[in-house]
């Protein structure tokens, strides 16, 4: 174990240090081996000195000649320092017992910079403002700094990147302390100078880390408090963020955004909040902008990582992320990730479920009805925190220039949803934002704010499926579906454009959408099917039974529906005449309860079970003409060893062949010549049937889906932990 | 008598003979919930037929009614206006909350072969579209002009389509083009579905059957 020298800076802090101190020397002796414990005084009119001397021999005291601040008395003390690393303490911190080793362990490999503890507030109930693990986001030419939530996943990975080790609880490389100049002296009296330090590092390519299993206990503010109004605290916090953009910032555009809005930033304040902070930390950083622009030019080890790459790159959170077992993931879903209410909340279920037993995985969905938050005790038992936002679309009008699809925008990029979303980046350090359809992945930018790997699955393609729609559609419908195919199709690729990774259900799906940005990372992660609910009998089916399943609110099963029952039944009622038809699903629209006035046909609307219909079923029939992606409800009639007809439509993303796992019919004759076939030999049924079961068990299992999820996510982490300069 | 001319030509409504109505929820959930509660607990002899917003009313979904205006396209719009039309309800109730984005249910509202109208406000007051209140139609309107918000959107929308759509139109015609010239573009690099991009080493995660994943 290395030695270190434990820095307490003091002024006027008697009762403080009498406090502190005990704890500290216990903490060494725990630890065992040769540490120093130092006292750096800022002069102080108290008896601090005379104190400590008196009652704690073992410490080292360092007397300054006058108060040097923060800033002034570390950096000497650190340079009075015997150990090569240096463990800075505020006089208002109690460290625990074990805080000492966990903290020097971490300095395992010559890259690491700091380490710095997990701080909890001494004062039992008060909101806990700082963790110790820190992160900031860059938005609108300001960067906003930020400590995190910490959870078990942090203690499991022992060390997780920090963007800046705080200067009153962490443990340096004192070289590497040197070498970037220490704390600067811009940041007198206090404040952004463990930022500014730890940020230089970052750029030279040197890891500040947080250890949530050192622990210290902080009296917040607890010296400061007695020299500054906390109103006089927030601007020079204000105006020392501005003097570290001012000095730190490289980037011409970066900058250039910075002084751009600064304005708005003063307006929106004074608007909003009736405050001053920035306008007056405005006027206090111009007065020392000339020392901020000379700190630019002071010799420091050369930049390896660009601004960009530090503040809305990855490279901070993915410099050890990429090794990690078990990952932190969130899922945003347009609505609640149930089971039985329709295939894809069913997909967005069973991927959860898998990936929960591997990682910590939290969810934020949309609900649309009460009756819905039923569900969330279910995602509760295996995730890691559930966040249910109701839909209520938002009534201002989304695009002036009618170029954006303002359903999609009114109805999912609510306010509410952005502020949990922004809520939950902002307390939880997440590797991965798993967005379920274009409805969620429109909000991918408060994601990369963040800095988090992004990935979305895209259900079903939606210019894909106006596209298809259209070459269904009526002549005047035509140039209305146009219009609408071209928003969408621009829309989406500025979407997915932003994402790190993309997921389709069909090979075709993935196509349609690489075609348009050959930049994008598509991959095909198809629909599974439950094999261990859906499970066949051996209980004969009924005689002359179809069966059609599907939520009705989704367009294409009421179109298939309204196809089959005009187009197709018919034709098998020539040669079947007592056939009939179960149609089986919720949300049944006026159109389709309309059906049932043809003979042999029954809607049942929603059912609490659908397997009994699946095993009464002599064909399950899929004629489905629109929409995209991949309908589970064939995988279900697989898994229940029902034979399938369907069309190209239908069994798209399916690697099968017509006559072998099951029927393919592209028009009304065909598609009823199938079902009769079918109906009248028992032998090609069971034939397909067990073709189609062996295929489902084979290749769509959930566990298998879930698997290439993890894959997919492995890779992207991969990629993100590579240095961008 | 029916439709826009009952607002001058019919008699004063007489509410015991109503027998059939239409709720247009052309407001927020909150307002819509009134309007609701209020109609069923002052007129539960008439058949009532709500006709929602697809997005709006998610509580409303499993409840005794007819319509949901989720028609995206302008024919299927028509065919909505038209089935209602067909109904000829005795009454039709339109809010007129003072909200943005219903413009076009509460068109709807006026063109619904309606034998009389009725409009609520964000209170929940609510006055007969006829001839007899028409001082009441007239204060409504002043009030809104007073308050600004609702005419001022109407102002601002009808602007975005006159002035903005072209502009954004041409822009969408130039975006799409380019977006399909880089789609043919690619096309021409594809090879039969197993190479999804340039950048893309796979479009599928090859996986061993017992569902561990390979590396690619």
């Amino acid at each position: 174990m290395r030695s270190c020298s434990i820095i307490i800076l003091t002024y006027n802090g008697r009762d403080l240090l009498a406090e502190g101190i005990p704890s500290v020397i216990e903490a060494v002796r725990q630890a065992g081996g040769d540490h120093e414990i130092m006292i750096v005084d800022n002069a102080s009119s108290d008896d601090s000195v005379e104190f400590v001397r008196r009652n704690f021999p073992s410490v080292r005291i360092l007397p300054l000649d006058r108060n040097y601040r923060f800033v002034g008395g570390n950096n000497r003390g650190i340079l009075a320092a015997r150990h090569d690393i240096v463990v800075l303490l505020n006089n208002d911190m109690v460290v625990d017992r074990n805080f000492l080793n966990p903290l020097l362990a971490g300095f395992s490999d010559e890259s690491v910079f700091a380490v710095t503890s997990q701080i909890f507030f001494q004062e039992k109930g008060k909101r806990r403002e700082e963790t110790g693990k820190t992160g900031f986001f860059w938005d609108k030419g300001m960067l906003y700094a930020y400590h995190e939530e910490v959870d078990s996943l942090d203690l499991e990975r022992r060390y997780v990147p920090t963007v800046w080790a705080g200067g009153g609880s962490a443990a340096y490389d004192r070289r590497k302390f040197i070498a970037l100049g220490m704390f600067d002296e811009l940041y007198l009296p206090c404040y952004v100078d463990d930022l500014d330090l730890s940020y230089a590092a970052w750029g030279r390519g040197w890891k500040s880390l947080f250890c949530a299993a050192s622990i210290v206990y902080h009296k917040h503010r607890a010296t400061h408090v007695r020299q500054f109004t906390p109103e006089e605290l927030d601007v020079i916090i204000a105006a020392h963020q501005l003097l570290f953009l001012w000095k730190n910032l490289t980037s011409p555009v970066l900058l250039l955004s910075h002084f751009f809005f600064l304005p708005f930033h003063i307006l929106n304040q004074i608007r909003r909040e009736r405050k001053t902070t920035l306008l007056k930390a405005v006027a206090s950083a111009a007065r020392r902008a000339p020392k901020a622009i000379r700190s630019r030019f002071v010799r420091r080890p050369p930049r390896l990582i660009s601004d960009r790459a530090l503040l809305r790159g990855r490279y901070i959170r993915r410099s050890i992320g990429s090794g990690q077992q078990r990952l932190r993931v969130l899922f945003v879903c347009p609505y609640m990730p149930c089971l039985g209410s329709n295939a894809g909340a069913n997909r967005m279920f069973e991927i959860i479920r898998h990936l929960a037993a591997r990682h910590a995985v939290s969810v934020i969905t949309f609900y649309d009805e009460d009756s819905k938050t039923a569900h969330i005790p279910e995602l509760q038992e295996f995730c890691t925190k559930v966040i249910a936002v109701r839909r209520r679309p938002s009534l201002r009008a989304p695009s002036w220039f009618h170029i954006k699809p303002k359903d999609l925008l009114r109805e999912f990029a609510t306010p509410e949803m952005k502020a949990a979303l922004r809520k939950e980046m902002r307390s939880n350090d997440f590797d991965i934002a798993q967005f379920e359809y274009l409805q969620t992945a429109q909000l991918v930018d408060i994601a990369v704010r963040f800095n988090v790997a992004t990935a979305v699955t895209e259900h079903e393609v939606p210019a894909r499926k106006l596209w298809r729609d259209l070459r269904h559609a009526g002549a005047p419908e035509k140039l209305d579906l146009f219009y609408q195919w071209m928003v969408m199709l621009r829309y989406q690729d500025s979407i997915y454009a932003r994402f790190d990774s993309l997921a389709a259900l069909t090979p075709e799906d993935s196509k349609y959408i690489a075609r348009f940005n050959p930049r994008l990372r598509v991959y095909t992660l198809p629909m599974g099917v439950d094999l261990s609910y859906f499970r066949p009998d051996s209980s004969p089916p009924d005689r002359h039974t179809l069966l059609f399943t599907g939520y009705f609110r989704h367009t294409p099963n009421v179109d298939a529906m309204q196809y089959f029952v005009r187009d197709v039944l018919p034709g098998v009622r020539t040669r079947f005449p007592d056939v009939r038809t179960y149609i089986v699903g919720g949300e049944v629209p006026r159109e389709l309860r309309e059906l049932e006035s043809h003979a042999g046909v029954t809607v049942t609307g929603w059912v609490d079970d659908i397997r009994p219909y699946y095993r009464r079923a002599t064909v399950f029939v899929a004629p489905l003409r629109l929409g995209t992606g991949m309908r589970g409800k064939v995988l279900e009639a697989w898994a229940m060893k029902c034979p399938v007809v369907t069309t190209p439509v239908g069994a798209e993303g399916y690697d099968c062949r017509s006559g072998h796992e099951l029927l393919i019919a592209d028009d009304a004759g065909g598609f009823a010549e199938a079902v009769i076939r079918l109906l009248e030999d028992p032998a090609l049924r069971s034939q397909m049937a067990d073709r189609g079961y062996a295929k489902a068990h084979a290749d769509y299992s959930w566990s298998a889906i879930g698997c290439r999820y993890e894959q997919m996510y492995r890779q992207m982490m991969q990629e993100h932990s590579a240095p961008r300069s | 008598m029916r439709g826009l001319v009952s607002i001058v030509l019919a008699p004063p409504p007489d509410e015991s003979r109503f027998r059939t109505g239409l709720m247009i929820l052309s407001c927020s959930e909150r307002y819509a919930v009134a309007i609701r509660r209020f109609a069923e607990e002052h007129y539960p002899f008439i058949a009532w037929t709500i006709l929602y917003r697809y997005d709006s009313t998610g509580a409303f979904r499993n409840s005794r009614m007819m319509f949901s205006s989720d028609a995206i396209t302008v024919r299927k719009k028509l065919d909505l206006l038209l089935a209602i039309r067909r109904s000829r309800y005795d009454v039709v109730y339109t809010a007129w909350t003072n909200e943005q984005s219903f413009g076009p249910l509460k068109v709807l509202g006026l063109l619904s072969n309606f034998r009389y109208h009725r409009i609520f406000n964000e209170n929940i007051d609510a006055f007969y579209l006829h001839r007899s209140n028409f001082s009441n139609l007239r204060r409504h309107l002043l009030w809104r002009l007073a308050s600004h918000s609702e005419i001022r959107y109407v102002a601002a929308n009808v602007f975005s389509w006159i002035v903005l759509f072209p502009l954004g139109f041409v822009y969408l015609l130039l975006r799409v083009s380019f977006l399909l010239l880089r789609g043919l573009v690619t096309a021409g690099r594809w090879r039969g579905g197993g190479q999804t991009s340039r950048r893309s080493p796979s479009d599928r995660i090859p996986m061993e059957k017992d569902g561990s994943a390979l590396n690619q």
